[in-house]
């Protein structure tokens, strides 16, 4: 398998992909460094709008770091860049100075067509969730509500009804509800991945990234997650890394198999499961390796 | 069978040792704040906090060294707190693997341990020569210079406890990177900050070498941080070495209200970092 085979357009050797005009956000031709190592090479990942895209494959293939070019996180760590397009909405994000000088050195010479400089916007319509739930120190209501005070300018009662509806729609609501002024902290492992939900949703964010979120909680919790997402995907739409190959067969319309920083594979769930193109997929995906 | 006789003999000795070494440092600490007790409580009387402190023969307290050394220490915290939690921020959140941030903490390493009398004589040329006086304030500024790379260090080290997720979340809800440290890994790290802030009071509390050379001591009560001002620890230095046996006394009582303030200030972090981690 070389870098070539995984272009969008060669996508259609597998599938058709998503519809253009359905695509919600999109990854086209990503290279990723750490510092001088790559890790990511050529990598393009369509997501279509009301649909779960999930990412498989072995451990340290990239999964996680094509989720975290997604919504410019990386961009915390001065080491690490990326090199491609990301679109939200057809929209590029990936607009950064940096960026844009190793665009033109890699040789590409598209013209891109920017959403904005203001990266706050892009992170708040491009919603994550982590492997670790991560509650901030404060209460419950306060954890919900941060991300609706930074962004808008809302009234007391308007918040609260904000809060109770993102708690709703991540299946919390009748666990906390009579306890909003704790912390966030005293909930348990699946209740703080939930409650971490919310606060994403509550911005009302048009994409969610999650990052394998069950990997740290119990089968009951795991089960109540995917319900949650099941029902999310109605109002946006969902990329999801996991290690559990039940969870991406249950839940995703499309999965992404990936390794060693390539997109191997990408399809519906059904077809990749049932009828693997590739090797590797079919070895990992009947456990032979990874 | 004989190795396994002589690895347990081998545990024997190095538990005995253990415990013995244990010993020796718990007794030091029991024989200190022994002695500090049958010296110093029996002059323990309302008079200490209500007189100041006598002339050789007069009766007295140590209000006044109190007083000063409650001033100038409170100053001092809130210099060396904000100055030690920016600095241990930049520290851990904007420099790092910065070579200047790099040598920064090298550096601040190094004030950790430098001999306090150097303090002393560092803010004497800057803060005393050149205004032609000692003053309190010179004496607080010494004593935060003290404190300070205290602060820093622990506030460097708690911050790089919180786990990057942390930040990643709220940066990826879209807030900047002050905000969240300030809304988030501040309120996340408030437990070992205040941990930081207890070690540097304990630490400057019983200071004497850079008071002499900076607020020099006073033996009238004042509140006026430009003049020179009396302390537990110079009162004590200046009561110890003299010939009198009631000045000699009170040094006891101060020496006990000293090492009682530091044991206090130590449990109180103790149980605040206790109810943070939950």
């Amino acid at each position: 398998m070389t870098n070539k085979d995984n272009t969008v357009e060669d996508l259609e050797q597998f599938i058709a992909p998503p519809a253009a005009e359905n695509l919600n956000l999109e990854a086209r031709n990503l290279d990723f460094y750490y510092g001088t190592h790559q890790t990511l090479f050529n990598v393009s990942l369509p997501v279509e709008r009301n649909k779960i895209t999930a990412l498989i494959g072995p451990s340290g293939c990239g999964k996680s770091t094509l989720l975290r070019i997604l919504n410019r996180i990386y961009a915390l760590y001065p080491q690490q860049y990326a090199v491609g397009r990301v679109l939200l909405d057809g929209k590029d994000i990936l607009t950064d100075h940096d960026t844009l000088t190793r665009l033109k050195e890699r040789g590409d010479t598209v013209t891109l067509d920017p959403l904005g400089d203001d990266i706050s916007q892009i992170r708040a319509r491009i919603g994550m969730v982590f492997q670790k739930p991560t509650p901030f120190p404060m209460s419950i209501y306060d954890n919900v509500a941060y991300g609706v005070r930074l962004h808008f300018n809302k009234s007391r009662q308007e918040l609260d009804q904000i809060v109770e509806r993102s708690l709703h729609r991540a299946a919390l609501w009748d666990e906390v509800k009579d306890k909003l002024k704790e912390s966030g902290l005293s909930l348990s492992g699946g209740q703080q991945q939930r409650l971490c939900v919310a606060r994403g949703l509550a911005v009302e964010p048009e994409v969610l990234l999650l990052d394998e979120p069950a990997s740290a909680l119990d089968p009951v919790s795991t089960a109540r997650l995917e319900e949650t997402l099941m029902e999310l995907k109605k109002d946006l739409s969902i990329v999801i890394v996991t290690h559990n190959l039940q969870q991406a067969a249950r839940i995703s319309d499309y999965t992404g198999f990936m390794y060693l920083g390539n997109m191997i594979e990408f399809c519906s769930t059904d077809r990749l499961f049932a009828r693997p193109k590739t090797r590797r997929a079919r070895d990992y995906l009947t456990g032979r390796f990874g | 069978m004989s190795s396994n006789l002589k690895r347990r003999f081998i545990n024997k000795v190095f538990v005995a040792l253990c415990s013995l070494s244990t010993l020796l440092a718990v007794g030091m600490l029991a024989l200190i704040l022994g002695s500090l007790i049958v010296n110093g409580a029996g002059g323990l009387h309302l008079s200490v906090f209500t007189q100041d402190q006598p002339s050789p023969g007069m009766s007295g307290g140590l209000r006044n060294a109190i007083i000063g050394s409650i001033a100038m220490c409170v100053v001092a915290m809130i210099i060396a707190v904000v100055l030690g939690i920016m600095a241990g921020t930049w520290l851990s959140e904007y420099s790092r693997n910065s070579k200047y941030g790099q040598a920064i903490h090298f550096l601040n390493d190094v004030l950790l341990s430098v001999p306090s009398i150097l303090v002393g004589l560092f803010v004497y040329e800057i803060m005393v020569r050149p205004f032609h006086g000692f003053s309190a304030f010179a004496g607080a500024v010494s004593l935060a210079l003290l404190a300070m790379p205290i602060v820093t260090r622990t506030t460097y080290d708690m911050l790089q406890l919180q786990p990057n997720t942390l930040r990643e979340a709220g940066m990826g809800l879209g807030a900047s990177q002050g905000l969240v440290i300030r809304s988030i890994i501040w309120k996340a790290a408030a437990p070992g900050l205040l941990t930081g802030g207890l070690l540097g009071f304990a630490r400057i509390s019983g200071e004497t070498a850079p008071l002499l050379f900076t607020a020099l001591g006073n033996q009238f009560l004042t509140l006026n941080m430009t003049e020179p001002m009396g302390s537990l620890p110079t009162t004590i230095f200046q009561f110890a070495m003299s010939a009198y046996d009631d000045w000699r006394n009170l040094a006891w009582v101060g020496a006990l209200l000293i090492a009682m303030a530091v044991l206090t200030i130590n449990i109180l972090g103790r149980v605040m970092t206790r109810g943070g981690k939950r």
